[in-house]
């Protein structure tokens, strides 16, 4: 079979006037930028968190429930104690009392339950905390741990949404299972009504617990000087929200809790929430010692936090035209043993669909319950690739049973730009996901390859699309998006940004550089940046809900322009000239009509310090005004082994609506990274259960990503029309790029063998399944009518 | 036992455990922590050393192997504090973001260069398909060690 | 915490003195990438390691008297390029070349595969399907050859006693036009733990086409991987360039069924058995005496698009 290839010349010639246009235009925005540490990185001489080393440092080690719902009615930890270098065993027992919501960033946050204790007296998942052992070192905190001996008394275990959300099911908490439920109604039936011409598709899809995976495993480092100052050495994404959440669950007043990012070795929301600060805090505080935890790769998989799993039934009314009259969802998620941001999260799935599609009617009844598994939290797209998934899956259907191409049903449906999203009232902004639709699909040369047959030998080939939507910030009704930050410039004209930067990896460090280099023109590498520190950064949310480039960098833009007109301001006093007649370039301030001499920008900071007392820096608070829609169209080509179940992915295209690239290497690593993650979630990656509700344990032996060898090859295309809020009109990219990806694949794999697969992933094994029951057309079809 | 080794270019002698593992020795005992730790059972390759040579992940290897053997790590790439040719593509293409999975990259890279100087895309991929990585994709990896490649071939072709 | 000894023999007069001292609780280390992971995972400090690196020798791959002999200290990456083994033992270059990583096959040893035991272990299977036997010596330096089944206790695991190690694996270079191909099952196409996995040895009639007789092994299925030559036998008669005999697909999947019924790998594993067959026939037909890195191995496990 001769190899299907992306047509270069479409991709390439439409890709690179993109970049022409914009390269022309700046100077450091839309070319490529290593991340900040990148050199250190490369040379193997940063400090990640799990590289600290503090003086008189001790090692921690968790005991954890093996069990899924059970009492620890004894816990002897005789022998433990007795081990040469073990510090101290904690339990619950002599724990303080408090609850927290790990979620929490401020006090009187809504949406938070103060569920979750320090110490689990009652596991409520294999995986809870029970005990933590300290030691002099990590090997003898584990040996310690391993002589422990607890006697549990079995609880029920509750491992289903649909056994939480039974009748008479045991309860996870005492308030009982369904944790948070919600219902939205907007839009009207668009067209002649609901049940007329309109042909009803209603579908189910599953998607399943997934593992961040970030390479380093989960961390903190804490310690609790005799002045009584906490400190916490954190690979977090909110300093602030872990000083809240460690003070108000200690004790502590907050000025007395120094939370401090450091390097990252990734986190895709799995180090959002906060996880190991209280615990390692408190040991720090008990054993008045430096303390650090450090999980093993499966402690991270059950103990730390899991994308959940979710259920949504989707029901939809299309015209014959396949114009959408009215969509109706119905989610349940497993929020797992303690609330965390599942109430938040299945929240946000209900406000995506309408930034994407205009849809008539739009019902989203939405429900999370509590069930004893791993606890499920924040992870990137933050429900969106859920919603997406359920929705893109389901479109494929309806293009089947409407006999119209996927793409063609799509395009009758998109938003376009400046449309009202019904859910949130506001604009979705300079959304161009229609064209990202059509250049995807002429770049990827769909309409020849959705009209070849997938073939009748073991391998199956078919393509597959899907659209996905996100957003750019968190500003919403009850959400006012801001952010602080402070530029200094210095007596050589190089600049010191303080913003609380809780750099992921992803290089926001190095956009907030570009951003405010091009602004001042100067180089970004005369730009410092530092990661976020508790004590000394301004206060900032902390680095999610894709708000980095659209408020972070919209922010920085804001404050070097301010600090421009300062430092003009300053020159002209210094030139005698007024500052209409100045502008700054490349480093100097010069005078419009050029008979002045330039000066350049230390000799203003040192002169105007000297001369006039005046300083050039800038602290200000920015306020984000709007959100719109971020979106990603993605192509996948899949080959299938019939006979294994297993599948190819064999080409890509992603293809993004960026508004402007600010570092376009970056941004397409994003994109490609997103695949990566993708394509697992669409076909290997699962945290899975046994009966008895313990995850899977091996690491990544048992949980698979995908590796260098099964990558295709990807294409990105980014479709930049700039406009918006954000800076030179960039929006964000690391989460949207990841929320079509499982869809598409899902949908090659389904054209591809005639299946209607809905429950992710698509192992070999389901794969096999399905393409037996359409071997077996008795039972297919007995299925099928039962479904209907 | 007393372990001497060639680390880096340097001889060490140090007491270590017959039951060690080298990756503990290099970060614990030497204070080498460019080698990580992603997983402790030889999946992820994040600890990736060169033993004589040869890649390996010093969370599986004894540390005693060592023994009058020639360790590097990534803390030994670089001559005089300049990074060499693997890493400053790294740093150039991209292919570094959290950097987590860098070091072993590096050290699964070097050993493939050595042994094969002009792979294939295919090539590169397997050599290091050991070695996972979660934030790029592989891509901008494979660019890097390919463009390595090019470039030292085309500068022994004309030597 | 008691320290742990550790002995590295360099012959193997020092390896029988070594062998001698091992207790219940001494282990020997080849590769390490079982034991090392193992120990750590368990925080198990053994009294006495035995590290067979440092031995002189038992790295061979040789080819004497009609036998090809294949020292316990050969890793995968030797095994996998080796000029000898391309001839005569091509399934088992390729089952090293499917082991791991590039970081595993570099220390991962044949001895250990074998001495590890696991049901899975890709060495083995192609070792069984050779028929080949192992060379075991113990501490009183009395050396023995016994079939690998041997090595496998009945309920999974290793039957080799503590104080004996295994020195040698060896399997007849059998007749002229013998093939030999392995396949195997993971999850991803390389870096996978076998989910299934068998080698197929065929020898060829005087037209170099027509399978005279033909041995299978399979893994995963059973405590250790283990011979069935009745479904090989479907294969008899057949053109190593026609299509996989049916006979032979069903048989692979009788036999799944015959294994671990209700188990709940079952069901795919039956299905996905017949991938295997095809796999293996394929190469067969292809290559089977071809250098395992000129191979054009199976379409699913072929890495594209590069
Ligand atoms: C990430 C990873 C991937 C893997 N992938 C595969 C795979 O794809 N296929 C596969 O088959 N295996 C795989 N393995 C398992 C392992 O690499 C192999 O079994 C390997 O051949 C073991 O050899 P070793 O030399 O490392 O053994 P070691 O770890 O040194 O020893 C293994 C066991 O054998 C004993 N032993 C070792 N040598 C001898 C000897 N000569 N005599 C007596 N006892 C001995 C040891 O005491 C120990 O119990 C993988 C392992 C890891 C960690
Ligand atoms: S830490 Fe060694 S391979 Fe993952
Ligand atoms: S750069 Fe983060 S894991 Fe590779």
């Amino acid at each position: 079979m001769a190899r299907l290839r992306v047509d270069q010349t479409v991709l390439g010639s439409a890709y690179f006037e993109d970049y022409h246009r914009s390269v022309s235009r700046y100077k450091y925005v839309g070319r490529n930028h290593p991340v900040s540490d990148a050199v250190g990185k490369a040379g193997g001489d940063l400090v990640f968190g799990s590289d600290l080393q503090l003086p008189g440092m001790v090692h921690a080690a968790l005991l954890l429930s093996p069990h899924a719902h059970a009492r620890a009615l004894r816990i002897d930890s005789t022998r433990a104690r007795e081990i040469p270098g073990v510090l101290g065993v904690y339990t619950h027992e002599d724990a303080p009392p408090g609850r927290y919501c790990r979620y929490r960033i401020l006090p009187g946050q809504s949406g938070c339950v103060d569920d979750e204790p320090l110490f689990a007296s009652t596991a409520r998942f294999a995986g809870d905390r029970i005990a933590a052992v300290v030691a002099t070192t990590a090997a003898i905190a584990r040996a310690a741990v391993r002589s422990i001996a607890v006697e549990y008394a079995a609880l029920p275990s509750v491992l289903t949404i649909d056994a939480a959300l039974a009748a008479d099911a045991p309860r996870v908490h005492p308030d009982g299972n369904l944790l948070h439920e919600f219902a939205i109604d907007v839009g009207t039936v668009d067209g002649h009504g609901e049940s007329g011409e309109t042909v009803e598709i209603d579908t189910t899809v599953t998607t399943q617990m997934l593992h961040h995976a970030a390479l380093e495993p989960h961390l903190c480092v804490a310690d609790y000087d005799s002045s009584g100052q906490l400190t916490i050495w954190s690979p977090c994404q909110s300093v602030y929200g872990a000083r809240t959440v460690v003070a108000d669950l200690l004790g502590l007043p907050y000025h007395r809790v120094r939370v401090i990012k450091v390097p990252m070795g990734g986190s895709f929301g799995g180090k959002q929430e906060f996880i190991l600060e209280p615990v390692t805090a408190y040991l720090a505080m008990r054993t008045r010692r430096p303390v650090s935890l450090i999980l093993d790769r499966d402690e991270c998989i059950r103990a730390t936090t899991v994308r959940p799993t979710q259920r949504s039934r989707v029901r939809s009314r299309f015209h014959p035209d396949g114009r959408w009259a009215s969509l109706e969802v119905d989610t349940v998620l497993a929020a797992g043993a303690y609330a965390g941001s599942s109430p938040d999260y299945t929240e946000a799935m209900a406000h995506k669909l309408t930034r994407l599609y205009r849809v008539g009617r739009y019902r989203h009844h939405g429900r999370v319950a509590y069930t004893t598994t791993p606890v499920a939290g924040g992870m990137r797209g933050w429900g969106a690739p859920e919603i997406a998934t359920c929705a893109e899956i389901h479109l494929d259907r309806a293009a089947r049973r409407l006999t119209l191409d996927p793409v063609e049903l799509r395009l009758r449906n998109l938003v376009d730009p400046g449309d009202i999203d019904p859910t949130s009232g506001r604009s979705v902004g300079e959304a161009w996901v229609r064209e990202c639709l059509t250049r995807g699909a002429a770049a990827f040369d769909w309409a020849r390859r959705v009209a070849l047959e997938p073939g009748q030998g073991r391998w199956r080939r078919a393509v597959g699309v899907a659209c996905g939507a996100h957003k750019n910030g968190m500003l919403s009704e009850a959400f006012p998006e801001s952010t602080t930050m402070s530029l200094k410039m210095n007596e050589d004209g190089t600049l010191d940004l303080n913003a609380a930067l809780h750099e992921v990896g992803a290089g926001s460090a190095v956009t907030l550089q570009t951003i405010i280099a091009e602004a001042l023109d100067v180089s970004p590498d005369r730009i410092s940046t530092r990661e976020a520190d508790s004590k000394v950064s301004p206060f900032d949310f902390g680095c999610f809900g894709s708000r980095m480039t659209y408020v972070g960098g919209a922010s920085a833009l804001a404050l070097a322009a301010t600090l421009r007109a300062r430092l003009i301001e300053a020159a002209a006093s210094l030139l005698g000239l007024p500052s209409e007649r100045l502008r700054a370039v490349d480093g100097h301030v010069r005078p419009i009509d050029a008979d002045t001499p330039a000066l350049d920008y230390g000799a203003i900071v040192q002169r105007a310090r000297l001369r006039d007392g005046v300083e050039i820096s800038v602290t200000q608070t920015y306020r984000g005004t709007s959100n719109p829609g971020a979106y990603s169209v993605q192509f996948a080509e899949v080959e299938v082994d019939t006979l294994t179940g297993l599948v190819r992915v064999s080409d890509y295209l992603s293809v993004v609506d960026i508004g402007r690239a600010i570092n376009r290497q970056m941004v397409e690593g994003q994109c490609r990274g997103a695949v990566q993650a993708g394509i697992g979630s669409a076909l290997c990656e699962e945290v899975a259960l046994d009966e008895a509700g313990r995850p899977q344990s091996g690491g990544f032996k048992n949980y698979h990503l995908v590796n260098a060898v099964d990558m295709p090859r990807v294409e990105v295309l980014l479709v930049e029309h700039g406009g918006d809020d954000g800076p030179y009109g960039a929006k964000s990219v690391g989460e949207i790029a990841f929320v079509p990806t499982a869809a598409a694949i899902v949908n090659a794999v389904n054209r591809a063998l005639g299946t209607e697969l809905a429950r992710l992933p698509l192992t070999p094994e389901r794969i096999l399944a399905a393409l037996e029951s359409l071997a077996a057309p008795d039972v297919a079809i007995g299925a099928r009518n039962a479904c209907a | 036992m007393r372990l001497n080794a060639t680390v880096n270019g340097d001889p060490v002698s140090i007491e270590v455990a017959a039951d060690a593992r080298l990756l503990d020795v290099l970060r614990e005992t030497l204070g080498l922590h460019g080698a990580k730790e992603g997983c402790a059972a030889g999946e992820c390759g994040a600890c990736t050393v060169l033993l004589d040579g040869l890649a390996v992940n010093a969370c599986l290897v004894p540390a005693t192997r060592a023994q009058n053997r020639d360790v590097r790590t990534v803390e030994g790439l670089a001559r005089n504090g300049v990074l060499d040719a693997l890493q400053r593509q790294f740093v150039a293409s991209g292919a570094i973001q959290c950097g987590y999975c860098t070091p072993g990259m590096l050290m699964s890279a070097t050993a493939l260069l050595a042994r094969v100087p002009r792979p294939t895309r295919a090539e590169i991929a397997a050599a290091i398909a050991g070695n996972l990585c979660r934030c790029t994709g592989y891509a901008a990896i494979i660019d890097a060690i390919e463009t390595v490649a090019t470039h030292q071939s085309a500068s022994h072709g004309a030597d | 915490m008691a320290q742990t000894e550790w002995l590295a023999p360099r012959d193997p007069d020092e390896l029988v003195a070594a062998l001698r001292r091992m207790t219940g609780a001494s282990r020997i280390v080849a590769g390490g990438s079982d034991l090392m992971l193992g120990l750590h995972a368990s925080g198990f400090h053994p009294d006495l390691l035995i590290d067979l690196s440092r031995l002189d020798g038992f790295a061979h791959v040789r080819h004497v008297d009609g036998r090809v002999r294949v020292g316990a200290l050969s890793t995968c990456a030797q095994l996998q390029d080796d000029s000898v083994l391309a001839t005569h033992g091509h399934g088992l270059a390729q089952a090293a070349a499917r082991v791991g990583s590039a970081q595993i096959r570099n220390v991962a040893t044949l001895g250990g595969n074998v001495a590890n035991a696991s049901p899975c272990a890709d060495l083995v299977t192609a070792l069984v399907a050779l028929d080949a036997s192992a060379t075991v010596i113990d501490g009183l330096g009395r050396t023995r050859e016994r079939p690998i089944a041997d090595l496998f206790a009945p309920g999974g695991g290793s039957a080799l006693p503590p104080g004996e190690a295994i020195v040698e694996c060896s399997f007849a270079q059998g007749h002229a036009d013998r093939r030999s191909a392995f396949a195997k099952l993971g999850v991803r196409s390389s870096v996978a733990v076998s989910r299934l996995n068998a080698a197929l040895v065929v020898d060829l009639d005087r037209d170099g086409a027509t399978v005279r007789s033909a041995r299978l092994a399979v893994g995963s299925i059973a405590s250790a991987a283990f011979r069935a030559d009745a479904v090989a036998a479907a294969l008899i008669g057949a053109r190593i360039d026609a299509a996989c005999p049916e006979g032979f697909t069903h048989g692979c999947m009788r036999l799944v069924d015959e294994r671990i019924p209700g188990r709940p790998s079952w069901a795919y594993k039956r299905l996905a058995v017949r991938g295997l067959a095809e796999d293996l026939w394929g190469v067969i037909g292809a290559s089977g005496t071809r250098p395992v890195g000129k191979d054009p191995a199976p379409r699913s496990n072929r890495p594209q698009g590069w």
